[in-house]
């Protein structure tokens, strides 16, 4: 992911009045399966600063079944299991992440063990029509490519193992926050 | 209450064709589908999609209105196995929940309806026509004065503002209240903004600047005062008054003390001298002027203040009268004097500096035939002349033959005579005989030259802690020497006990005073300038001295360091975080303010005047 190649909206220059200035943002993605996004602050009279941001994405999220098979990732279900699963391969397999319900809510932390929702997926079948490539949409556009996809009959851009699902209160497909890291 | 709401929808294919279907009410939008299945869409990225069950027993809102859930439900229409009814109870709060734009007003209604064939065919969305949502109980705040021109404040002078809260529509309930601040709220006191308030109320607030190193003149602050019913309800309110006035930080009050010129230019030991005290309000200072005691009143002075204590107003002047009063026991000379005056509130001092020249009135030479000094001035010298005991003199009249220098008899005693003896400007150096009862008994007087003048020294004052030379110019240099004298002109810095300090030496040859006066020493000093000769006119054994009047010499604390220039650093900042307890937390795709500010670490002080920031974001 290349900053600035996916419509983002970056600054090159702030102008302080009185001290302070301020400039909209648009971040849409991350590097890698980073947390955070960083930044420098430069001046002319040699103050600098560097910060980190953490990046949430916000999408749809649903219930992963229960399955008796072995996950993408080789993880056997045992029931109110706690996982994720994001639309990519399997290097993916046992990155952390961090979920929430809402932007106010206590955050629940848990791994990835998982490929899905609806993607990556090659043929067709009667319960994902959806043929697609991997969607590592947090490099991307920030939003799933479920989302827009008529194949897709939710748009989630992650699905929650049945524990992780109930840690967090959730009900029907609802729109959840989670980033990388812990 | 909730507004019972439905649309019907038909398909050709009968009612179970019809798969699922879309309400929009300007910012309520909601979907549907067969299963009862409902959601309401945020209209925000801020906000939440909501979603439940028709017939479950809850209520889900979003967007800008709410559904009563066990009071909505998607049903055939009796007699057309054609048609589906979806009846909703809905709420238009006037705000959404995420407190968007009020909602009340005209809103145009449209339905979209999705068949369950396979080719799920959707309709466009249909025009229902308008529905009308009216204003319901609620409030509006508003505080005077607002907006407007800045309002300066002064130290010690607050300023009051008055916040109303009107009810509209019955509402009669209570308001929270809040106050957002912008500028620099922590130099400031805002006292009386309530918890809460009643609708139909007024409340005072009071704000008051808070002078402190921190918090110079010119800092500012502004407000805006919020109100909030039902937070966290579906009919959450939240109202806000327009911003007050900019309150900038004003000077503080001061006062100034002076000390006029005095009634005569000498004090006599029989006479008074009256010096006019002003003191005068600084920046709309106003309270009580106390006067202290006078320092360095010589011995043997007298003195009175007409008041020890002066009322100032605003912007105007006080004044008194402080009298001194001669005696016989003063000595002779200038004195440098000065007057402290204490302002309450404030508690701030100030000093005025003045000088007192006393008149000597009398002296004695032990010789008979002894000399008196006078300098041609045109000023009257009294004389006392010891004779010797058992030779008590008894006289009554003294002459010269000089006509520029005169001689009177004050008075006699069985041991002394005291003349009075003026020489006029025209008068030369040098030495008169001055007959008594008509040459019964010989005295002498010197006439020095005078000449008016005074001391000046550049620079006008020095540092303490710091080494500097100063040259001394008498604008009149009054003494005529002559050939064969010694009269060296001598230079000394006094204290105002009169001590000499040690720290100066005087270069006669260059007129240059070397100074070096201790750190600590500041403080009001005095030049003495004097030269006398041992010879005024070749073969006479007198000697004359002439003294200047003493000039200031000021010795004042080292110069505040210039202000450094500050080290700004840079801090930057995540406004606002969409995302709660997880520091510079933003949302991908969700534009977020990202703040800059060149500040100073130590101080916590924004810079001023800072050009432009680059920002890289990796």
């Amino acid at each position: 992911m290349a900053a600035g190649s996916v419509g983002e909206t970056l600054p090159s220059q702030i102008t302080l009045n009185g001290g302070v200035g301020t400039a909209s943002v648009t971040l849409k993605a991350v590097n890698l399966t980073n947390q955070t996004r960083w930044y420098t602050a430069s001046s002319t009279w040699g103050g600098t600063n560097a910060n980190a941001i953490n990046v949430w994405f916000q999408v749809i999220a649903t219930r992963e079944a229960y399955s008796t098979r072995a996950t993408a990732c080789g993880y056997h279900m045992q029931g109110a299991d706690h996982f994720v699963a994001l639309p990519y391969g399997l290097s993916l397999c046992g990155i952390t992440v961090n979920l929430r319900a809402s932007p106010v809510s206590a955050s629940s932390v848990t791994a990835v063990q998982e490929r899905g929702p609806w993607f990556p997926h090659s043929a067709p079948t009667e319960w994902n029509p959806c043929v697609g490539p991997p969607d590592p949409y947090w490099n991307t556009t920030g939003v799933p490519r479920a989302a827009s996809a008529p194949c897709s009959s939710n748009g989630a851009g992650i699905d929650l193992a049945g524990g992780t699902y109930d840690d967090l209160g959730l009900a029907g497909n609802p729109v959840i926050l989670w980033r990388f890291g812990q | 209450m909730p507004t019972t709401f439905s649309v019907t929808y038909a398909s050709q294919a009968g009612s179970r064709d019809i798969a699922s279907g879309q309400v929009q009410i300007d910012s309520c939008y909601l979907g549907w589908d067969s299963s009862g299945n409902i959601m309401l869409l945020p209209n925000s990225p801020n906000e939440w999609l909501a979603s439940g069950t028709l017939g479950q027993n809850a209520t889900i809102w979003g967007g800008s209105c709410s559904i009563d859930l066990v009071h909505s439900s998607l049903s055939p229409v009796a007699g057309n196995a054609d048609q589906l009814t979806l009846s909703l109870a809905l709420t238009f709060p006037e705000q959404s929940y995420l407190l968007g734009p009020d909602f009340f007003g005209r809103h145009e209604v449209s339905a979209s309806g999705t068949s369950a064939g396979a080719e799920g065919l959707t309709t466009a969305m249909v025009d229902l026509g308008a529905l009308v949502v009216n204003q319901g109980p609620d409030f509006t705040l508003s505080v005077t004065p607002s907006g407007g021109d800045p309002v300066t404040l002064s130290p010690g002078a607050p300023a009051s503002l008055t916040l109303t809260a009107t009810g509209l529509n019955g509402f009669n309930g209570s308001i929270s209240i809040g106050a957002a601040y912008t500028g620099s709220p922590a130099c400031f006191s805002v006292a009386g903004v309530p918890p809460s308030m009643p609708a139909n109320a007024q409340r005072t607030i009071t704000i008051a600047y808070l002078q402190t190193p921190a918090c110079p003149p010119g800092v500012w602050t502004q407000f805006t005062i919020v109100g909030e019913v039902n937070r966290g309800l579906p009919n959450d309110l939240n109202r806000s008054a327009s911003s007050t006035p900019r309150f900038v930080a004003g000077a503080g009050g001061d006062f100034t003390i002076t000390v006029g010129y005095p009634s005569a230019p000498w004090l006599s030991a029989t006479g008074s001298v009256s010096y006019p005290v002003t003191v005068q309000s600084v920046g709309g200072q106003s309270g009580t002027v106390s006067l202290n005691a006078p320092g360095g009143v010589p011995v043997g002075v007298g003195w009175q203040l007409d008041n020890t204590t002066l009322y100032l107003n605003p912007g105007g002047t006080a004044g008194t009268t402080l009298t001194l009063t001669g005696s016989e026991n003063m000595p002779g000379g200038t004195y440098p004097m000065a007057l402290t005056a204490t302002l309450t509130p404030g508690n701030q001092r100030r000093t005025a500096a003045f000088s007192l020249g006393t008149q000597v009135t009398g002296f004695q030479v032990t010789s008979a035939t002894g000399s008196a000094i006078v300098h041609n001035t045109g000023q009257e010298v009294q004389v006392t002349h010891s004779v010797p005991a058992g030779n008590a003199p008894s006289y009554t009249t003294c002459d010269t033959a000089d006509p520029d220098v005169t001689c009177q008899v004050a008075s006699t005693a069985p041991d002394s005579v005291t003349l009075r003896i003026t020489a006029s400007p025209s008068a030369a150096h040098g030495t008169r005989v001055l007959r008594l009862n008509s040459g019964a008994m010989i005295a002498h007087a010197a006439v020095g030259n005078r000449a008016p003048s005074g001391i000046s020294i550049s620079p006008a004052s020095v540092q303490a802690g710091e080494w500097t030379t100063a040259t001394v110019t008498i604008s009149a240099p009054d003494l005529s020497c002559g050939s064969n004298q010694d009269c060296a002109p001598e230079a000394r810095v006094i204290d105002l006990s009169g001590n000499q300090v040690d720290w100066a030496t005087f270069d006669y040859t260059a007129n240059v005073l070397a100074l070096a006066p201790p750190s600590g020493s500041a403080g009001a000093y005095f030049i003495e300038w004097s030269q006398c000769s041992s010879f005024i006119d070749p073969g006479e054994d007198y000697f004359a001295c002439i003294y200047e009047p003493r000039a200031p010499l000021p010795v004042r604390d080292p110069d505040p360091e210039p202000p450094q220039q500050r080290l700004f650093g840079l801090r930057t900042q995540v406004l606002t975080p969409p995302v709660a307890n997880d520091g510079d937390a933003i949302i991908a795709t969700i534009p977020f303010t990202l703040q800059v500010e060149a500040v100073d670490a130590a101080t916590g002080l924004r810079a001023t005047n800072m050009s432009g920031v680059t920002v890289d974001i990796l």
